[in-house]
């Protein structure tokens, strides 16, 4: 089955070899390379592609914006963002709005290939440190009014708690007596939570915002 | 019910048989493409379509206006009164200034300059007046304006005064009222509205229902459009083509066609081959394993294997010079024609006679055949085979008797061959040309010019020397994977390929470098790109001169002579800049930007109608990249991180025949540099500095505030530096190195194992090395990172991905009780590089193949730890030169401290610890003053 895939990417030479890597594997196909996120958000509604690699840093609306924007639009494509540089506070606002994983520029193209493959079957890696800030955030005390508060599994707790020790996926399928095929499966189930659960919180914000007291004393 | 289709399958062929039998009159052929509001028009509902003088065209529809370069329609800007912009249009006039005059139904008149709108003439004052329907310029930027019976003067100073035109003025809009009369537009007091255009054709809207043309030289008229909706008007753009606005259904293009697509069969039996015999008669091979003769306006059908449920293809057709008639079907039979029938051959012997890819003549009365069982001559119904005992390169997938009836043998493994007879003479030269490509003809030229075509490595030529060159995408060969070729009686090359239609010009074969190429394609009245192909004969050329090759969809014909070329140069138009702070729509003069590094965004159209998405452009900003650059079909193009400089950018277009802009179009920039690099920041700086030092003599209490507001602004300033510092080198070098890395590593996938691979990892493995090594710099001055959970961070990530490389696994003990205070960078990068050293020690000599990385906080402390369970080692080994014995120094520089523990056989143990120092605001008195 072809999976298609679109590329978001200012730098123009490093879209186009991000399209030969795409287009380097037999199951993949890129539908198109688009430099802005403005160019993006008319194309991808019409391409409808299954998966997205985002430049994180684009001009005008960010990738971030866009992905939030994406994942309103169109829930089930997944996005992979991809960064020169490894700033984990963005690269988690990103999963926060709806990316089920990232990639640094200057992985490798079997890296890019694999994460194509990756977020088809199931989630895409965690590394360490995105792990110990998903755990933070789901620390973090939920208000009391929501109701349907997402809240983590026993074994996705487990499996962060192994991330955030340095364990890689094939480690901890090992250690938990699970298949790596699970594992990613319940990475994927993270990453849809952390996003549900960012997007609850955004709601709430907004009603606590919209919802006081209309006549104040 | 299965009659209908029938018959109107055989009224198509007969229909084109018409066309076949060559000699009649041809039938023009037009291509018309509709705009709607999907495509961008502001409405359906149209009024008015004219073209300006700065070749925009400009639509009136009862939405609103908008202007049209061929790809984009743009309404007003936003800084157009709003009032004005939205009124319903009568007529676009345009005035030869440049300027568009936009006559509204009972709103007046109103201006457009490129710059603003504004209200020439009101008719809101009186009821019932008629529309303004002329605009002529007068002297002196005055314009005559007719309305109704009136005429108003309007000159630039004052508002627009009744005036009896003087005689040659009166004269000059009898002629203007006439030319609008003739060239689409019903004008007041005209009986209908027709269309002259340059080529001497007439066009009507006959009433509402069509649009058809006469022809200057009495031809019946013919009908174009069988539109549901009248025509509101009708105009020629200056490349020729006709446009339409249609009363309820948008805008419409005709253009003549340059190729005409003939479909003899219905349903999925598309034509696979053609070829016309000595005696006129077309042979037409299908997909479904028929052939259609049209003989003389005459069609048969005939089938190869009758009732067969495994049809295949014909593949290829011959005659031979004797004047018999060959077909073979693809992985089938080979066929003769005898007594009106497809006959089988049968197997003679050992090899069998079928899978015939191509076929020629072998000069003595016999023929060649190639396919999957090799190379066979077939002479006297006795078959000679050869194969690859006898030399044979390949699968033969292209014949040509050369001279001296010597075959020339091209492979669908990329070979050319000379073969005699007896043996096989490779070609050598062409076998890195073809790069294993299919060879899918061979054509000669004249003056003993040899043209190889290949499925993917483009055309491939030899000389009348002998030299061989590529002809490929560099050289500009639209498409690379070629399935047909011929020469026209002119002695130009023409090439079937999957991206369309290719002609070179006989004078531009055998040039180096860039060689134009006239690319036809579905704008030209193609039904798809795909030319069938692959095998010889593939395409053919008519006792007429036209040529065909058969397509997915259908045989398409063109007339080599008859190709009408757009030869009008596109003008370039830059229609905005976008800077960092600002966007700036028709920008004219000097763009002024700034201060520091800028990001430049620019965008411009070219106006133009036959092909506009073949338009190409190229851009220049020179001052920056002094080099031409080709960016195709974009239109628009950003330069990041422009540092401070004067700049000027041009762009100049190609439309779709190869035709270039007369002049580039030009903005000049000026990026003004930083404020602390200018003189006078640093003069005001010295003179606000002595004021500061006169004031505080007499404010000692204020002093301290100033003091400290001064020494604020100066780490600001220091802080943003750094970050700009930081985002330059990761965005200019950061992705260039990316890209390096990752062309490096997706070049070695495709090449094979040896040496060059081999390097060309080494490169990607570098680059990418590099990368690594700029983030660290970038972590290292970025201000962001001056805090501790950064710093850990850092240290894991970076931490593990080096151990990973040497095959350790790194895990963490990280706390999550990390204290908010600042590092410094001096000491957080010492702090790293200690860490890090520590790190390459496990890798070198621990042997283990875990380690452990512990940090934590003591009130005023950071302790970081990196154990291993490896072999360790005893101290006095420390002195041989260890980065250990570094390790020391490193923390000196952080005012930190080192203690390592290590026996042998016991692993290794180093701790780092580090002061923090907290801000003045923690400090507990300062807080209770």
């Amino acid at each position: 089955m072809i999976t298609t895939v679109a590329i978001v990417e200012d730098h123009e030479a490093l879209g186009k070899t991000l399209r030969k890597i795409v287009e380097s594997a037999e199951n993949t196909q890129c539908v198109g390379v688009w430099s802005t996120a403005e160019e993006a958000l008319i194309k991808i509604p019409a391409f409808q592609p299954q998966v997205v690699l985002m430049d994180i840093n684009l001009p005008g609306m960010s990738g971030i914006e866009l992905t939030e924007r994406i994942k309103h639009l169109l829930p089930e494509i997944q996005v992979i963002m991809v960064t020169v540089y490894l700033d984990h506070d963005k690269i988690f606002a990103a999963l926060k709005a709806g990316a089920c994983g990232y990639l640094l520029k200057r992985s490798t193209p079997a890296d890019v290939r694999e994460a194509i493959q990756a977020v088809r079957a199931g989630g895409a890696p965690m590394s360490a440190e995105i792990a110990r800030r998903v755990v933070e955030a789901f620390h973090a005390p939920a208000k009391p009014a929501a109701g349907d508060e997402v809240k983590l599994s026993k074994r996705e707790t487990e499996i962060l708690e192994l991330l955030t020790k340095g364990l890689a996926n094939k480690e901890i399928a090992d250690r938990l007596g699970l298949s790596v095929e699970t594992v990613r499966v319940h990475l994927k189930r993270i990453y849809e939570k952390l996003h549900v659960r960012s997007r609850t919180e955004a709601a709430m914000k907004f009603r606590d915002s919209t919802s006081g007291p209309q006549w104040p004393r | 019910m299965s009659f209908l289709p029938v018959k109107s399958f055989l009224r198509l062929l007969a229909g084109m048989a018409m066309v076949c039998a060559a000699g009649l009159a041809e039938t023009p052929q037009f291509t018309t493409r509709t705009w709607q509001s999907e495509e961008g028009l502001p409405g359906n509902a149209m009024r008015s379509v004219a073209q300006s003088a700065d070749g925009y065209l400009w639509v009136a529809t009862a939405e609103g206006v908008a202007r049209f370069d061929g790809v984009r329609f743009t309404g007003f800007p936003e800084s157009a009164p709003a009032s004005l912009a939205r009124l319903p249009a009568r007529y676009i006039i345009p005035i030869p200034d440049g300027s568009v005059c936009i006559s509204t139904e009972n709103a007046g008149l109103l201006r457009w300059d490129g710059k603003s709108l504004i209200r020439l003439l009101d008719d809101r004052s009186q009821p019932n007046i008629p529309d303004v329907s002329q605009v002529i310029q007068g002297e002196k930027g005055q314009l005559w304006i007719v309305r109704g019976a009136e005429v108003w003067l309007w000159t630039p100073e004052k508002s627009p005064v009744l005036t009896p035109p003087p005689a040659e003025v009166a004269s000059s809009l009898e002629k203007d009222r006439l030319y609008w009369i003739e060239h689409g537009r019903y004008m007041p007091g005209a009986a209908d509205m027709k269309l002259l255009d340059r080529q001497g054709r007439l066009w009507n809207s006959g009433g509402t229902a069509a649009l058809s043309v006469t022809y200057p030289d009495g031809r019946q008229p013919i009908d174009v459009l069988k539109e549901e909706s009248g025509i509101a008007e009708l105009t020629e753009d200056r490349e020729g083509n006709i446009w339409a606005a249609l009363q309820t259904g948008g805008l419409v293009r005709i253009r003549d066609r340059r190729v005409t697509i003939l479909r003899p069969g219905i349903g999925p039996t598309a034509p696979t081959t053609v070829i016309q015999d000595h005696s006129g008669v077309w042979w037409i091979g299908d997909r479904s394993g028929g052939i259609d003769r049209i003989d003389n306006g005459v069609v048969t059908h005939h089938v190869t294997v009758a009732d067969s449920l495994e049809q295949r293809a014909i593949s290829v057709l011959f005659e031979d010079a004797a004047g018999k008639f060959y077909a073979s079907t693809r992985d089938g039979s080979l066929f003769s024609w005898n007594g009106g029938k497809f006959i089988p051959f049968k197997q003679t012997g050992t090899t069998p006679i079928s899978k015939v890819d191509t076929i020629a003549d072998d000069g003595d009365g016999g023929l060649w055949l190639g396919g999957a069982y090799g190379l066979m001559r077939w002479k006297d119904q006795l078959v000679e085979s050869f194969d690859f005992s006898q030399g044979l390169p390949g699968k033969p997938s292209a014949l040509m008797l050369g001279s001296g009836k010597a075959l020339w043998v091209g492979t669908a493994n990329g070979t050319l061959s000379r073969f005699d007879g007896r043996s096989f003479t490779i070609e050598n030269a062409v076998t890195p040309l073809a790069a294993g490509c299919r060879i899918s003809g061979i054509v000669a030229g004249a003056g003993g010019d040899l043209w190889l075509t290949t499925l993917g490595s483009g055309l491939i030529h030899r000389d009348s020397k002998g030299i061989w060159k590529r002809y490929s995408s560099p050289e500009g060969l639209p498409d690379t994977r070629i399935t047909a070729a011929i020469a026209d009686k002119r002695g130009d090359l023409w090439l079937g390929s999957l991206g369309g239609i290719f002609r070179a010009k006989r004078e531009d074969l055998g040039k180096s470098g860039f060689i134009p190429w006239l690319r036809l394609d579905r704008s030209d009245g193609l039904n798809t790109r795909e030319c069938f192909g692959g095998t010889q004969p593939a395409a053919w050329s008519a006792q007429d001169g036209s040529l065909w090759f058969p397509t997915t969809r259908g045989l398409a014909r063109l007339h080599p002579e008859n190709i009408r070329l757009n030869e009008i140069p596109p003008a370039v138009i830059i229609e905005s800049v976008k800077t960092t702070t600002d966007e700036i729509l028709d920008p004219e003069g000097v763009i002024s930007s700034g201060p520091g590094r800028e990001r430049f965004e620019i965008h411009f159209t070219s106006p133009s109608f036959t092909a506009p998405e073949k338009v190409r452009f190229r851009v220049k900003l020179d001052g920056l990249d002094n080099q031409w650059r080709d960016i195709g079909t974009n239109r628009n193009v950003s330069y990041e991180a422009v540092p401070a400089g004067k700049y000027t950018f041009y762009v100049t277009a190609t439309n779709g025949d190869g035709v270039d802009s007369l002049a580039p179009a030009t903005l000049a920039f000026v990026v003004r540099p930083n404020w602390w690099q200018s003189t006078w920041f640093l003069v005001t700086a010295s003179i606000g500095a002595v004021l500061l030092a006169a004031a505080s003599g007499w404010l000692i209490s204020r002093r301290r505030l100033k003091l400290r507001i001064a020494a604020l602004k100066i780490r600001n300033a220091r802080e943003t530096e750094r970050s700009r510092i930081a985002r330059d080198l990761h965005d200019d070098l950061g992705a260039s190195l990316t890209e390096i890395s990752l062309l490096a590593a997706i070049s070695a996938e495709t090449v094979p194992a040896g040496e060059s691979r081999d390097s060309l990892e080494e490169i990607a493995d570098k680059a990418q090395h590099l990368v690594g090594s700029l983030d660290e710099i970038v972590w290292a001055v970025d201000p962001r990172h001056d805090s501790p959970s950064s710093l850990i961070e850092y240290i894991s990530t970076t931490g593990q991905d080096f151990l990973a490389k040497a095959g350790i696994f790194l895990r963490f003990d990280l706390t999550r009780e990390i204290p908010e205070v600042e590092i410094e960078p001096e000491r957080r990068h010492a702090l790293f590089l200690a860490v890090r050293e520590a790190l390459n020690n496990v890798v070198k000599h621990s042997g283990a193949k875990l380690a452990h990385l512990t940090v934590s906080f003591t009130d005023d402390k950071l302790i970081i730890l990196v154990e291993d369970h490896g072999v360790g080692f005893d101290f006095q080994d420390i002195q041989r030169g260890d980065g250990l014995a570094n390790l020391g120094k490193r923390m000196e520089a952080c005012q930190g401290t080192v203690s390592i523990t290590s026996a042998h056989g016991s692993g290794c143990r180093i701790e780092f610890r580090m002061p923090l120092r907290f801000p003045d605001s923690r400090h507990p008195h300062l807080s209770h003053p």
